[in-house]
C-alpha cells in the first residue's frame, strides 16, 4: 500500500485517516499531485477520477493547496477531501470549473458526491466560471463543502436531485447557487433541489445568492442566506412556463426555518410558482436603495 | 398561485415587507412585519388571497431613515377578491387601508374584511 501523505504512518490520527481512506479509494497523490499551490494538478486529479471514479484528496502539507482546471467526475463516484483545510483552487480566472459533473440530455450522470474541503478562487473569476458545474446529472450531493469566490459557486443545469448539505457557498459575483432548467432539456422542470443546513453568504451577486429558474420542488431548510451586498437573496422564477394549455408552472418551493438578512435587493422574489410555502422564516435587512425594494415580492 | 407564507418574520426591509404582484390564492398568516417604512403587506395585484392574523409593530425599529411604518396592510385598487382578517395594524401610523383610504386609524384589530366581495 502506498502512503499518501508526507507523514510517517502512525504519527497522528490524521495519518490514520489518510491510510484508511487510501485503502478504499485512490488518492490523487498516487497520481502525482504536487499540492504546492503552484503546480497544475489537473492531470493527476483527472487520472484519479478516470482510473478509480471514487478518489481521496489528502490535505497538502505545509499550507499547500491544489490547483486544477476542470476535473470531470464520473457516475457513482465519491470525492472525499480530507478536511475543511483541504484546498483546491482554479488554475486561472478563466478556469471553467474545478469539479464538473456532466452527462448528456438523454443519459445523465448520476450519484456523485463531493465532501469536505474548500474550493477557493483567490482572484476574480471570469463570467461563466463555477466551483462545481453540474449538467445533465442527477443525485448529486455536495456535503460539508466550502465554495468561495467563483462567478457561480455552484452552477447546475438540467440537474435532478441536487443536494447541498452543510455547504458554505460565498463570495460569488453572479450567484452562490444557480440552478436552471434550460428549455429543451426535457418535457418537465428541473429539480428537486435541496439546500439544507447551509450558509450562502457574502455575495456581491449580479443575480442573486440563490437563483432558481424553472426548478420544481425546491427545499431550503434551516439555512442562512445573508450578506448579499448586491442582488437578491432568493430568486425563484419560471419564465417559460410549460407548454400546454393552460400553461403549467413549477410547484413546490418550500422555505422553512431559513434566515434572509442584509440583502441589497429583495430577500425573496417568487414569480410563477405554484403550491409553495414560506414558513418559520426570518426576512430582514433589505436595503432601501430605491422606492421599489421589497422584503418579499410575490409576482 | 397557491403560495402560503406563515409564521414568518419580516423585519427592517427597505420599503414594503411583502409586495404582492399578480398572485392568485396567496395565504399570508401568523406573520409579523416590522420596521418596513412603506407597508407591511402591500397587495398590488393579488386576487383570491387571504391575509389572516398578521401583525405589524415596532415602527420605532425602522432603521432605514423613514419616520414611521405607514401601513400594515395596504390594498391597491388593482387588487381584488381578497380577504383580510385579524391583521393587527395598531403599531403603524395608518393601520390597514383599502385603496389608499386615509386616515383609518385607529383601526380595529379586526375582524375587517375588504376587497371586491365587500364593496
Amino acid at each position: 500500500m502506498a502512503f499518501t501523505s508526507s507523514e510517517t504512518p502512525g504519527d497522528s490520527a490524521q495519518s490514520l485517516a489518510i491510510i484508511l481512506h487510501s485503502q478504499n479509494s485512490c488518492s490523487v497523490v498516487t497520481f502525482g499531485t504536487r499540492g504546492d499551490c503552484m503546480a497544475d494538478d489537473t492531470a493527476a486529479f483527472q487520472k484519479a477520477s478516470d482510473a478509480c471514479g471514487t478518489f481521496f484528496v489528502p490535505r497538502p502539507a505545509a499550507h499547500g493547496c491544489y490547483r486544477v482546471n476542470g476535473v470531470q467526475l464520473h457516475a457513482g463516484s465519491v470525492i472525499t477531501m480530507e478536511d475543511r483545510n483541504t484546498e483546491v483552487r482554479p488554475v486561472s480566472p478563466e478556469t471553467s470549473f474545478v469539479f464538473g459533473i456532466s452527462g448528456d440530455p438523454g443519459s445523465q450522470t448520476s450519484f456523485v458526491t463531493i465532501r469536505n474541503g474548500i474550493l477557493w478562487a483567490p482572484f476574480t473569476m471570469a463570467a461563466g466560471t463555477a466551483g462545481v458545474r453540474v449538467e445533465h446529472a442527477n443525485h448529486i450531493t455536495l456535503e460539508g463543502l466550502i465554495v468561495n469566490g467563483f462567478y457561480d459557486d455552484v452552477f447546475a443545469d438540467d440537474a435532478e436531485y441536487l443536494y447541498l448539505m452543510h455547504v458554505n457557498a460565498n463570495g460569488s459575483a453572479h450567484a452562490n447557487v444557480w440552478h436552471q432548467h434550460t428549455a429543451g432539456d426535457g418535457p418537465y422542470f428541473g429539480g428537486p433541489l435541496y439546500i439544507d443546513h447551509s450558509t450562502l453568504d457574502s455575495c456581491k451577486c449580479s443575480a442573486a445568492s440563490v437563483w432558481i429558474q424553472d426548478i420544481a420542488v425546491v427545499n431550503i431548510t434551516d439555512s442562512d442566506i445573508v450578506g448579499v451586498s448586491e442582488g437578491q437573496g432568493l430568486h425563484a422564477e419560471s419564465s417559460n412556463g410549460m407548454r400546454g394549455s393552460p400553461a403549467d408552472f413549477p410547484a413546490g418551493l418550500h422555505v422553512h426555518g431559513a434566515t434572509f438578512d442584509s440583502i441589497a435587493s429583495e430577500p425573496i422574489l417568487i414569480k410563477n410558482y405554484e403550491k409553495s410555502d414560506i414558513q418559520g422564516t426570518w426576512v430582514s435587512g433589505g436595503a432601501r436603495t430605491k422606492r421599489h425594494v421589497y422584503g418579499s415580492a410575490i409576482t | 398561485m397557491d403560495l402560503s407564507i406563515s409564521d414568518t418574520h419580516v423585519f427592517w426591509c427597505g420599503s414594503d415587507g411583502l409586495d404582492v404582484g399578480r398572485a392568485v390564492g396567496l395565504k399570508v398568516t401568523n406573520s409579523t412585519f416590522s420596521g418596513t417604512p412603506g407597508a407591511g403587506i402591500r397587495n398590488s395585484f393579488g386576487t383570491r388571497s387571504l391575509f389572516f392574523a398578521n401583525t405589524c409593530q415596532a415602527q420605532s425599529l425602522n432603521g432605514n431613515g423613514s419616520p414611521s411604518e405607514q401601513y400594515c396592510v395596504y390594498e391597491d385598487t388593482t387588487a381584488n377578491n381578497n380577504t383580510y382578517l385579524n391583521n393587527d395594524g395598531s403599531g403603524t401610523t395608518y393601520g390597514n387601508s383599502m385603496h389608499g383610504g386615509l386616515p383609518m386609524r385607529p383601526l380595529p384589530v379586526s375582524p375587517i374584511r375588504f376587497g371586491s366581495s365587500a364593496r
